[in-house]
């Protein structure tokens, strides 16, 4: 009796313990069917929707091959537009896809010229146009015949596999993918030939900028491989840390003194008198105020030159004031500069026929002549438009080419 | 009963006079303006009167919220069309002069309720408006308007990964990985929002651990506004990692740009 209890109590033990580690790996099974299935979801729903924009690409760029009619040319190259940006969401949607998004770089290219060839009203028999929409037709055919056995997990390109092993087998393939787009070469520039390297010129500049005694000031010879090389000037001032670059050419590209504020205790328009003051003596002038922020005790200034009494957007610098001593503690500056006088405007538009561009709910308060960057980045003569958006009565800039009328760019105020 | 009568009407005399009297000193007819000019962005109560009297001569129609804003400039700037004054969109002495003599029966109790606004002209932090005619601002969680095109949640969001993953560092360190995440917006092999390119699979650790759930402080706020006015330390890099904490072959092959703190910035 004793031992057949013996036995029993040890038949149940063994039971239990072996359905307990039955039951906790069955768990950690599902956890990992699960887990396999969710990567799987990532990975298929990502490349299956580019897989399939893709092809409506592929549609879209050989209908615009095929019709010389302007009007569907037009409508047909929206469309290239738009499935080329959907491909290239889905392209970034694909977990760890690699840090290379070469196909999503060459996306993006299609997408610009079609963008760039509706903006200017392009002729479909334009044999330039006709040429670049037969290499992106090829690229894209490519593309797709590539991504398709890898979003259907098929054939010898995974090998089948899935689950845990997926995700490095897609990683594999779209490395391969990504090796095939060809890298755009970028030409790196050089430093013009007569910089100079000596620390103290760049010192005396650099405090000069700073209107004080920069201590323990140093100038390093930054190498940038794709924007050339510039100075770097580092030390301090009273004891805060202050950085200031400049180009070879001597240019100030960027100042910051980091400095705790105090109480505000000058005025903006007071900062704004100081910080054109301050450009005047850096060197910049000939430069308009075109908008003005505060936060926390520091004010911000925008700052556009004038070419020929014409303000040149997007070439703007920034002015940076503390508001506390009313000291100017930094600049920055986009290294875009406009020519120096005005770009000829053929047979420019008059203003009626410019505001005949614009819709009905837009309230024009505001308008002048602007130098503005066209898509392909040329200088061209404008015309701005301010106003507000009937439906929100928020304010909007309207920015039209002064000669062709396209629009350059609609931008929110704030 | 005349006596009384005399007595009652004195009294009422007394009544009427005393109320006019309290009601005088209470309202004052015509607020004057302080010395200081006012341009695009400033803020404060000579805004608010600014507003109030552009308001009651109706040239603006936004709301009375003390900041001088798009509306704000084009409602001088037509004034001073109007009354022969220079067109500059600023407010000096002649602008106010002119402004308080042909609105003398302006005072702050004609003006439509606004939020309350600082009592200071400069540095201090401001309401948030929903009309959209501000300079952009910060409240205490967070931006509350939007800047150079982009929303006041796409600055957060970018004020908490620039917390999240720089926190330490030095404050041009902070408005690198600012910069980084603006240069990786303009650049095509990247999505074409700050959201995706935030949550983008494995491109910030701070949103694997978490780290980006944290509340921001003002430098993470500053660094983000530096960075969006044009700063960018890093000269356009598109990656940026730790040397102590990364092993990643690919990271160190890349073209070092500059290190700035901690973090090595790569083209």
């Amino acid at each position: 009796m004793r031992k057949w209890t013996w036995w029993a109590g040890t038949a149940a033990a063994v039971i239990a313990v072996g359905g307990a580690a039955f039951a906790w790996g069955d768990h950690e099974r599902g956890r990992a069917q699960a887990m396999a299935a969710m990567v799987d979801a990532g990975y298929s729903g990502a490349l299956r929707a580019a897989v399939a924009d893709l092809d409506a690409l592929r549609a879209a760029l050989a209908s615009a091959s095929i019709m010389a009619d302007p009007e569907s040319f037009r409508r047909h190259l929206a469309d290239v537009e738009k499935y080329a940006y959907a491909a290239q969401l889905d392209m970034a949607r694909i977990p760890d896809g690699g840090p290379d998004h070469r196909v999503n770089q060459e996306l993006h290219r299609i997408d610009f010229d079609a963008e760039n060839w509706m903006t200017a009203d392009i002729s479909p028999r334009n044999a330039s146009v006709q040429e670049e929409l037969r290499q992106a037709y090829l690229t894209v055919t490519r593309l797709e015949t590539q991504l398709e056995p890898i979003a259907w997990h098929a054939g010898p390109v995974l090998d089948g596999r899935s689950g845990t092993e997926l995700a490095p087998a897609v990683r594999n393939a779209l490395a391969r993918v990504q090796a095939s787009v060809a890298e755009p070469r970028v030409a790196s520039k050089r430093p013009p030939a007569s910089a100079s390297m000596e620390a103290t010129p760049w010192i005396r500049r650099a405090e000069q900028v700073v209107g004080g005694t920069i201590d323990k000031a140093k100038v390093s010879d930054v190498r940038d491989p794709r924007n050339g090389s510039y100075v770097l000037v580092t030390g301090s001032v009273k004891g805060r840390p202050v950085r200031i670059e400049f180009s070879r050419t001597g240019t100030l590209a960027s100042y910051r003194l980091t400095r705790p504020m105090g109480k505000s205790r000058v005025d903006l328009a007071d900062a704004a008198d100081i910080a054109s003051r301050w450009l005047q003596r850096v060197g910049l002038s000939n430069m308009v105020r075109t908008y003005a922020s505060q936060v926390d005790g520091i004010a911000r200034f925008t700052y556009q030159p004038l070419v020929q009494g014409v303000p040149a957007l997007g070439a703007n610098c920034k002015v940076v004031v503390a508001l506390d001593e009313g000291q100017v503690i930094g600049f920055y500056d986009r290294g875009k500069w406009p020519p120096k006088s005005l770009p000829p405007a053929q047979h420019p538009l008059s203003e009626r026929d410019l505001r005949a561009r614009l819709g009905p709910q837009f309230h024009v308060q505001d308008e002048r002549r602007v130098l503005a960057e066209d898509p392909n980045g040329k200088w061209v003569q404008a015309v701005a438009f301010d106003g507000t958006l009937g439906t929100s009565d928020e304010p909007y800039r309207v920015v039209l080419d002064a000669s062709t009328g396209h629009e350059l760019s609609v931008e929110r105020l704030t | 009963m005349s006596r009384a009568k005399r007595a009652i009407s004195a009294l009422a005399l007394m009544l009427a006079a005393w109320m006019a009297a309290e009601k005088a000193i209470a309202t004052p007819a015509v607020q004057a303006f302080t010395a200081r000019n006012l341009i695009y962005g400033s803020t404060g109560y000579d805004v608010d009167e600014l507003q109030g009297r552009l308001h009651l001569l109706g040239y603006y129609w936004g709301r009375i919220d003390g900041i001088f804003g798009w509306k704000t400039y084009w409602a001088v700037r037509t004034f001073q069309y109007n009354f022969g004054l220079p067109v500059t969109g600023e407010v000096d002495m002649r602008t106010k002069i002119m402004l308080v003599k042909a609105t003398p029966n302006w005072n702050y109790k004609m003006d439509v309720p606004s939020p309350p606004s600082g009592s200071s002209s400069t540095g201090a932090v401001q309401p948030a408006t929903a009309s959209g005619d501000s300079a952009t601002l910060i409240s205490g969680d967070g931006f509350t308007h939007g800047m150079d095109n982009l929303s006041p949640s796409d600055l957060n969001l970018m004020a908490h990964v620039v917390y999240g993953e720089a926190r330490g560092e030095p404050f041009e360190g902070q408005v690198a990985v600012a910069a980084v995440i603006l240069n990786r917006l303009h650049d095509p092999k990247f999505p074409k929002s700050i959201p995706a390119i935030v949550y983008q699979p494995g491109a910030f650790d701070c949103v694997n651990d978490g780290q980006i759930n944290l509340q921001p402080n003002r430098d993470a706020m500053q660094a983000v506004i530096d960075a969006v006015n044009g700063w960018d330390p890093t000269h356009g890099a598109l990656y940026y990692f730790n040397p102590a904490k990364t092993s990643n072959a690919w990271m160190w092959a890349q073209p070092e740009l500059v290190m700035i703190g901690h973090h090595i910035f790569t083209a």
